[in-house]
């Protein structure tokens, strides 16, 4: 993806998180024109990445850059899927802010090794199809834990009965929701990813790391499957389903910055 | 043309008083067009509510003041005698700030409360309707009203909750999105259970159940509030493994903790306690429960107290709009007052035109005629436009450097100076 157009998003994704942040700080609706330039920011990372998909004749995330971008692109793309299906307005500045975060990181030269620097490796299908889940089923871990804080936030909140004038946000039950969709569908895309991950690992070289990516992934598999049956079946025990999100979230950070940092994408051809 | 404002509200007199002189619409309208169709008023408008009856007038008499509290006491029926110390008089720009003021809720009983904007748009058209609005009131309104507007969706003026019914209401879109298709238990029959209940009922079709000791009491507040079905106060705990608000005003400890926990082995969802009893209905102790949450008459007054602070907090905010809205209507209504002169000028200077043009031979072409009346029409319209925009303009502006009607009238000789 062309730098100038990932900058580009990067500066949207920001202001859209600015705008909802100063929204939420003068306990007032999100303004109309920022919910536009989301979905407008959307729409231009998913162009970006198709004409680099096209360019390229490869997948959109073939180094640990494009990884970062594909997961800011899911990041905020399943937000608005949650959104616009679960009658709940979520007040998503922390979507768009870390999106913002990720899709910065993944502008080359600034911490993601550049393209051209990136090695070549033969293409595999079924490995990128692997990446692409796994990218994938991270952002919907990354939401799960972002609704998850939400959730606790507002569970502190209203156990300390510190229910301020003008509160905004979802409720505790539109948490609930929306976190219980997030963990499924985590949960769902998690399984193709580690069966292809299977896959992988048997055929590949070194088989360590790959092995390491496989067993966290299965892991993560169990925690949300646990975190979306609470969810579902014991809302009354939310706070632990939140907790259950979470420890998925940090497994995903050990994983990534212990075992296989940003790696994922390095097999994705 | 000046502005005054007569009434009562209930910062000077109290409710027996405000509700004797309180108008419901047609009295408005009656006293509307009874005080309009007075000699001395130029306009005439009616605002009452529950907390003021309001009379303001437009008027360029000298005594219009005194006039206007009078009409007030003869028109406004069971009205106290003048002196009776209930009534506030206000003038000129002191009168129309109180209407601001009025409009955007900062003289409400209920800092901010909305419901007022709505009262001053229809005082405003009944006042259009009746025919005692002119362009000084009609003004002035409509700079209240857009007052009014910009100071409820610019500041926190009308944030929050600031009654226990709608505190509650607050909690429960804390806990659950709305309330469509929730179980609600009402224990309680009483005053402030039926208030709050009406509150909770307005975030969606609740499945709703009341339980009170009277059980023809319970009937009633069900038919009352349409709830599903009544039970007795000793099924009270059973239903709590089912119910997702449980809003109680009834008698103390009702609910213990043991009562509780038997519950939530049952339960699935988290349970919102509201506990509107004094003494208590529930054990305090409840709100250390996982997924329950437990809020009494004093934490709700937390949320009222916090709610009316923000709103007292927009206060300044909410009087900068004000001065905004106000500032242009008070230049306006300057500018006015430079008219009288300005005519008076303009009549003279007319005046002066046909005596000169009297002048002219009898036997001129007719053309010719018309071609000089319209040269000597521009020539006056020419030599007088620009001083009397700059008398208009430094009325409106209140800038001394500006020539001033006084002036005006001085150098023409327009009225009789009074002699040394």
């Amino acid at each position: 993806m062309a730098s100038p157009i990932l900058v580009l998003v990067v500066a949207l994704y920001g202001a859209v998180a600015t705008a909802y942040a100063e929204a939420r700080r003068r306990a007032e609706a999100r303004p109309a024109w920022a919910r536009h330039l989301g979905a407008l920011a959307v729409a231009a990372h998913l162009g970006g990445l198709v004409a680099l998909a096209v360019q390229m004749d490869r997948s959109p995330f073939a180094n640990a850059s494009q990884a970062l971008s594909f997961l800011a692109f899911s990041l905020v793309a399943l937000y608005l899927l949650l959104e616009a299906t679960s009658r709940v307005s979520t007040h998503g500045g922390w979507f768009y802010a870390t999106a913002a975060v990720l899709a910065a990181l993944s502008v080359p030269g600034l911490i993601a090794v550049p393209p051209d620097q990136a090695a070549e490796a033969p293409r595999d299908t079924l490995r990128s199809l692997h990446v692409g889940l796994a990218l994938l089923s991270t952002a919907a871990v990354l939401a799960g834990a972002l609704l998850a804080t939400g959730y606790l936030t507002t569970y502190a909140r209203v156990k300390g009965r510190r229910v301020a004038p003008g509160d905004a946000g979802p409720s505790l039950q539109g948490f609930e929701r929306l976190a219980r969709r997030a963990s499924l569908l985590g949960a769902l895309l998690l399984v193709p990813a580690l069966g292809l991950g299977l896959d992988a690992w048997q055929r590949a070289s070194d088989p360590a790391p790959m092995g390491a990516t496989v067993g966290a992934m299965a892991a993560l598999l169990g925690l949300l499957t646990a975190a979306f049956w609470i969810w579902w079946r014991r809302p009354l025990k939310g706070s632990l389903a939140a907790w259950l999100n979470l420890a998925g979230a940090a497994l995903l950070l050990v994983t990534f910055a212990l075992v296989h940092p940003l790696g994922l994408a390095q097999g994705g051809r | 043309m000046h502005v005054y404002a007569v009434g009562i509200d209930h910062h000077l007199a109290p409710l027996a008083v405000r509700e004797r002189v309180a108008l419901d619409p047609a009295g408005a309208a009656q006293v509307t067009r009874a005080v309009a169709g007075l000699p001395w008023v130029g306009e005439a408008l009616v605002l009452s509510t529950c907390n003021r009856t309001e009379l303001y007038v437009a008027s360029a008499a000298p005594e219009a003041a005194e006039l206007a509290l009078a009409a007030f006491v003869r028109h406004v029926p069971a009205a106290p005698p003048p002196d009776h110390g209930v009534y506030r008089l206000l003038a000129h720009e002191a009168a129309a700030r109180h209407l601001l003021r009025v409009a955007a809720g900062l003289e409400s009983a209920i800092l901010g409360e909305t419901e007022i904007q709505g009262q001053v748009r229809a005082a405003h058209e009944r006042g259009r309707a009746e025919g005692g609005l002119g362009p000084v009131l009609d003004r002035l309104f409509q700079a209240a009203l857009r007052a009014g507007r910009r100071a409820r969706a610019e500041t926190r003026i009308s944030d929050g909750s600031v009654s226990h019914g709608h505190a509650a209401a607050q909690v429960v879109q804390r806990v659950f999105e709305r309330l469509d298709g929730h179980r609600v238990l009402l224990v309680g029959a009483g005053e402030v259970a039926q208030q709050v209940g009406r509150a909770l009922l307005q975030l969606g079709p609740a499945r709703l159940a009341v339980a009170n000791r009277t059980p023809e009491h319970a009937h009633e507040l069900a038919a009352a509030l349409g709830a599903e079905r009544t039970l007795p106060l000793a099924e009270v705990p059973e239903e709590l493994a089912h119910a997702h608000v449980v809003l109680l005003a009834a008698g103390p400890n009702l609910i213990g903790r043991p009562d509780l926990e038997r519950a939530l082995r049952r339960r699935r969802d988290p349970l919102l306690l509201v506990d509107l009893g004094v003494p208590r209905c529930v054990d305090p102790s409840a709100n250390e429960l996982p997924g329950v949450f437990l809020y009494d008459l004093g934490a709700l007054e937390r949320l009222v107290a916090a709610a009316l602070g923000a709103r007292r907090a927009a206060v300044p905010d909410v009087e900068r709009i004000l001065q905004e809205e106000l500032a242009p209507w008070l230049a306006w209504q300057r500018g006015l007052g430079a008219l009288p002169a300005i005519r008076t000028l303009a009549q003279w200077a007319e005046e002066v035109r046909r005596a000169e043009l009297a002048f002219l031979p009898a036997d001129l072409d007719p053309a010719l005629r018309e071609a000089v009346e319209r040269l000597t029409e521009r020539l006056v319209n020419r030599l007088l436009g620009r001083a009397t925009a700059r008398v208009v303009q430094g009325a409106r502006a209140d800038d001394p450097s500006l020539p001033t009607a006084d002036q005006l009238e001085r150098v023409f000789g327009l009225r009789e100076e009074a002699g040394p």
